[in-house]
Order: C-alpha cells, then structure tokens, then sequence
C-alpha cells in the first residue's frame, strides 16, 4: 500500500514537472512569437511608407505602397507581394550566438554557465540525423548563458548557448572588417 | 435465359460492381470530404456521354500482408478516352474510394496504358491525382510504377499536352509526375501537395504545421509556384481545363485551333491605361484586354510571382502567349521567381508554336541580399536563354520602361525578337535617368555651388536625351515608334508576316538551360 502511495505521488510530481516544463516552454514560445511579431510590425512599418489611393479602369479602388530600387531614383507607386513583404532581411550573424544548424536533439553539455573555454573544447553534444555531433568552441570565450535544455528538441538556427568572446568581437553591420578570430 | 443473354448479363454484372469502386460507405465519405467520386469527376470534365472506360477489370498485384483476398475494384484507378468540346483527350483518375487511391502495380500500369496511348495518338493527357501515396504492401513494385509514370511524363512533354489536376492528397514521390507535366490546377481546401507530410515533419524537425498551410491549394499557387492554376471549386477548376485546352493545339506539330476574331472590348481604351509618369502603376492586364479579341485573356500563375503576367489571349482568331511586367505589383521588377515564371511559359509556347508578345514596362532587377543569395543570376538567366532559344514568332512591345539588363531580358532584338515595337513613352536606357546622371555627371555634380540644384539639373538633361525611345531607334534595335491606338493594328500585321517564320539552329542533342 506504502509503496503504491509512493510511486503514485512519485508519478504525480513527474507530472507535475512536465506541465511546469511544458507551461514554460509555451511562455516562452509565446514570448518570441511576440517578439517576431513586433518585429514584423517595425518592418511593415518601415517598409510601407505612404499609402496611395487610384481608381482602376473598373473604379475599383486601390492602395499603393512605394517601392524604390535605386538610392536618390524614383519612388514607384506599386503592391508588395505577400512573398516579398516577408521576406528575411539579412543580418549580420553575431558569431557569438552557437545555433543548431540542423534540426536535432540536445544529447548533453559538456559546460556550464560561467565556464570559461579554449577554442577547439566540447560544449556540448548534439543529436541531429542519427549521429551525435560534438559542438566545439569556435574560440577562446566565456559561457554566458545557455539557452536550451538536455533533451530539447530543436528546429534549425536556434541558438543554444551564448558564448562571449575573450577577443574583441565585430557585431555591426560592417562586412568588410574581419575579426582577429576569423581571419587566422 | 438463353446463353448469350446470360454472358451479357454476367458482363452487366461485373461492370455494375466494378465501377461502384470503394463501394457505397466510401463513396459517401468521399462526397463529405467535399470531393466527387473519380468517375464523376470524369463525366463532368469530359463532353456528355463521351467517355470510354479502359481497364475496367484489371486485379491488383499485392501478395502477401492479407491482401490476396481483397479485392480491389479496378485497382483504384480508372483510365480512359474522351471528348471536351469535341477534341479526343486520354484521361486517368485515381479513386480515392478504393484503398485510398493507392498506387500498385496494376495502378500504375493502367496509367502508364493510358500515357502511352496519349503520346502514340498525339491528344492531351490529363490526370487527376486523389492518392494516400505508395501502396506499401506493394513495396518495390509501386515504386516502380511511379519511375515508369515519371519517364513517360518525361518523354511526353513537349510533344502533347499534360494537365495534372490535384482533387485531393498528392504526397511523396507522387508529387513528381504534375511537377513534370505542363500545368498543375488546384482546388482551394481540396488539393494537397508535399514531399513530407505535417507528421514526419513535425517529429523529425519539431515544427508544427497543419497541410493546408505546408501544401494546400493557395501555398501551392502563391508561394512555391507549383500550381499553375487556382479554383474554388471542382467545377470551377474542370471550366479552367476547358477554356486552357481551347487555347492550346493538341500536339506539338499540330497548329491553335483559330477562334472567332472579334474587336476589343471598347472599355479598354489603350491610350488611357498607360499613365506617362514612369512611376505611376497601372494594370498591364488593361493593355492585354485592350489588344486582344473580345479582350480576352487567360491568366497562368496569376497569384505567384504577380510582377510578371503570363497567359493566353487571342490575336485575329490566333493563339498567342503574353509575356507583360506587372507595373501594379512590386513596379514590374524583374526577379527570381518572375523569370522563372515567365522562363517556363516561353519554353511551353516555344514546344507548341505559339507566337510569344511580350510587352515591356519594368525599371530592372529587384536588388536585395535575399534575390542575391537565392540565385537571381541562375533564375534570371533562365528568361535570357528562354527567348533566345524560341523559334516561334515574337513580338515585342516596349511601352515605358526598358533599362539596363532587363530590356536586353525582355525579348530584345538581340534576343532575336522578330519585331520590335515601342510606343512614344518607352524609356529605353542603360538605367533610370536619376541613377545615371549621379554616376555620369558625379563630379559636376559634386563641385556645383548647390549640388541638388545640379542633380535636378544634370538628370533633367539625361531624361531629355536618353529617356526616349529614338536613341534605340536610331540604331534600328526597335523596328517603329508607334501610336498606341495603333497597338493591335502592329500586331496582326507582324504575327501575319511571321506564320511561316522558320529558323535554323547548329545541330545539337541538347542545350544546357539554367536549370
């Protein structure tokens, strides 16, 4: 009876674990989602510009939005397509940021927050198409905070740990500059 | 009874059990799903009482895993010939009903029976997919039927034409036989097309996703491009396969049957739709309608890459194929996916001998890191080697904007366009006036007193010069300036002259498109 008791509860907290775990991950979702959106949001923004009004041969009214493809040149009263308003408009990638470059699994880290690492260490392992990738320093850094947990699953470009550079590291949008770390 | 009224009524009632397919209960599940049964579908595409059915009694392969002593009504599928107004078609239809339209052996040697009927008889082949896939019981067998599917298709095209038409699931390897066919239709909440499905997708890779938004009718027709053409119903979706089949010829070697020549549409006023400012939008569509008989125009890939219009119209009772930049989406830029629209379209009218207009109005290629890093070099260059390697009979008309790469693009005389036209707003320029006054005149511009008042100035005067359609004609890279009242005039006459336009080209097994 004892023992029944002890692994219902035990079940129960188990449970109970998971839902915490589950609440968190879908605040956490949400969190981003909202994130995305006002970013969406400040695109569309900026993107939009001026709203013009024309009647079309039938009479039917339409709106415009402006599109410009050469700097200081005309200014085209035109429609996006729904493919070109979402499109991804490029960032520079913070090197800093290791993500998941193919969907997999989170196997187990190697290091925890705080540690400071050689380039060419393991940080983690990671399980993605059947094979378990070991994910190595790609510089001399510290752990700054690891963002995903053992045995998440997760989707491609996610980023896993935040690893701060003990270099000096580029971040703006400057392309021609090569850091010291990427140019040996 | 005497003996030969038994056999007949044997006969009636084989046929009678066969055509039921999946029998009544599946039927009706069919019908709730918002689907016909396949034969159903068969008698309203086709003319009434035309359809001959082939294959009827055909049994399926599948040994082992308790199939042996299932049967499979025609194994389903249900293949045949038939008339839509009035022209023979060969037609197969997968039957949902009967275990789940799976492909097995037979199944795909019935559709194979059929293909190779079509191409011998030189008729269009349409086929509409409803299929849960592979018959996995079948195990290699069903895989290579789908091989023998793709190699027909292959061998097909170009020669007749082939409609694949999506009334339901269409998953896996399936989805390569419509993408290897000239034109795909798909009917919005019926039609799903996709490699992998929302399950495997979902535990593989953890992104969640229902099937309309990852393969359904309207990602099909605005986002991938796959999908050629959009309905909202199944009947909607079988009038679009009549009026496209009116358009085209049945073969490769046959010519467009001639329609009735009728004078536009009086709403249409050419001269009116146009505005002279390079910067306002307008509907090219308007134009097409302004030129074409009875202003009709039937669009291809209307909602995906709507920068570029591509379709077909009529021109003095002739078939013609529309090639137009879009001035109302995205200004008419040129960019990865409108040249691959277009690229396709020229190829298909190119196979079939249908002469090719092409009006121009677009200010160049979409700059972006993201058309850079998708391979707009490889995408645009397919609209280069599209043009210059057409033979039919193309017409060009340039009615304002021709600058830089994508005037040489948009079927230039030195593409060989066989004509040439512009009208007297055409801008025919290595690039806009602003753009080019700012690199020509840079240093002017930089040592003036008011360096704004320079610019304004300098690219006035660029505009004045360059921004005309008489510095190209004065080198005789178009052929007339012309009024555009006088537009349809120009293209009878032009597409008159060329009927018997002939072109030779060096011996070759192939070329080499970018692909």
């Amino acid at each position: 009876m004892e023992e029944k008791r002890a692994l219902v509860e035990k079940r129960l907290k188990v449970e109970e674990r998971e839902q915490k775990r589950e609440k968190k991950l879908k605040e956490r979702i949400m969190k981003n989602e909202e994130k995305a959106k006002r970013l969406e949001e400040k695109k569309a923004k900026s993107l939009k510009g001026k709203h013009i009004s024309h009647t079309d041969i039938s009479g039917n009214e339409q709106n415009f939005e402006i599109l410009q493809i050469f700097p200081d040149a005309r200014k085209y009263k035109t429609t996006y397509t729904t493919k070109y308003r979402n499109r991804k408009v490029w960032k520079k990638p913070d090197l800093q940021e290791i993500k998941s470059v193919i969907p997999g699994v989170v196997t187990s880290f190697t290091v925890k927050e705080g540690d400071h690492v050689q380039k060419g260490e393991e940080l983690m392992i990671y399980e993605a198409m059947k094979m378990q990738n070991i994910i190595l320093a790609p510089f001399d850094g510290t752990v700054e905070k690891i963002l995903v947990k053992e045995r998440e699953k997760l989707a491609k470009g996610v980023i896993m740990i935040y690893l701060t550079s003990d270099a000096k590291f580029e971040t703006d949008e400057d392309t021609t500059s090569i850091s010291p770390d990427l140019s040996e | 009874m005497s003996l030969l009224s038994r056999k007949i009524s044997e006969l009636q009632e084989r046929t009678a059990k066969a055509v039921q397919g999946g029998g009544a209960s599946a039927i009706a599940k069919q019908i709730a799903m918002g689907k016909l049964p396949a034969r159903e579908r068969i008698n309203q595409l086709l003319d009434p009482g035309s359809f001959y059915e082939y294959d009827l009694f055909i049994e399926h392969e599948a040994r082992g895993f308790g199939m042996e002593g299932k049967d499979l009504a025609g194994d389903g599928v249900v293949i045949g010939t038939g008339t839509i107004n009035g022209k023979p078609v060969a037609i197969y239809a997968q039957d949902f009903t009967v275990a789940g339209g799976s492909l097995g052996m037979m199944h795909a040697r019935k559709i194979t029976k059929i293909m190779d009927y079509a191409l011998r008889m030189r008729i269009p082949l349409i086929g509409i997919n409803d299929s849960g896939g592979a018959r996995i019981q079948e195990g290699v067998n069903s895989l290579a039927g789908y091989g023998e599917i793709f190699f027909r298709n292959t061998m097909a095209s170009g020669v007749i034409p082939q409609l694949s038409v999506i009334l339901g699931p269409c998953a896996g390897g399936a989805v390569y036989s419509p993408a290897l066919t000239d034109y795909v239709f798909v009917v919005d909440k019926i039609s799903k097309m996709f490699i992998t499905g929302p399950e495997v997708i979902k535990s593989v890779l953890g992104e969640e996703i229902d099937m309309e938004a990852l393969g359904g009718a309207r990602v099909h027709s605005e986002i991938t491009g796959n999908a050629h053409f959009f309905a909202h119903s199944e009947a909607e979706c079988f009038r679009q396969i009549k009026t496209l089949l009116d358009y085209i010829p049945a073969h490769n070697e046959a010519r467009c049957e001639k329609g009735k020549v009728a004078d536009p549409d009086k709403k249409f006023k050419i001269d009116k739709i146009v505005p002279v400012d390079p910067t306002k939008p307008y509907d090219v569509r308007d134009v097409i309608r302004a030129v074409t008989d009875s202003s009709e125009f039937f669009e291809v890939q209307e909602m995906w890459a709507a920068n570029i219009v591509i379709g077909y119209g009529r021109i003095n009772g002739r078939t013609v194929g529309f090639v137009a930049n879009q001035p109302l989406v995205l200004a008419g830029v040129l960019d990865c996916d409108s040249s691959d629209k277009a690229a396709r379209f020229i190829r298909y009218c190119d196979a079939f001998e249908i002469p090719i207009v092409t009006l121009e109005d677009m200010p160049g290629y979409l700059p972006g890191v993201d058309q850079e890093h998708a391979g707009v070099i490889r995408h645009g260059a397919k609209l280069l080697y599209a043009y210059s390697e057409a033979t039919v009979p193309k017409v060009t008309v340039i009615l304002r904007k021709a600058y830089g790469g994508g005037y040489i693009a948009m079927n230039s005389r030195h593409l060989r366009a066989d004509f040439v036209f512009a009208w007297p707003t055409a801008e025919i320029a290595v690039m806009g006036p602003e753009g080019a006054a700012n690199i020509i005149f840079r240093k002017e511009i930089m040592e003036a007193e008011d360096p704004e008042a320079m610019r304004k100035q300098k690219v006035e005067e660029y505009k004045q010069k360059f921004a005309n359609p008489y510095v190209a004609a004065a080198k005789g890279y178009i052929d007339s300036v012309i009024e555009p009242v006088d537009t349809r005039k120009f293209l009878i006459h032009s597409l008159e002259v060329s009927l018997n336009k002939e072109v030779k080209r060096p011996k070759k097994k192939h070329g080499i498109p970018p692909f």
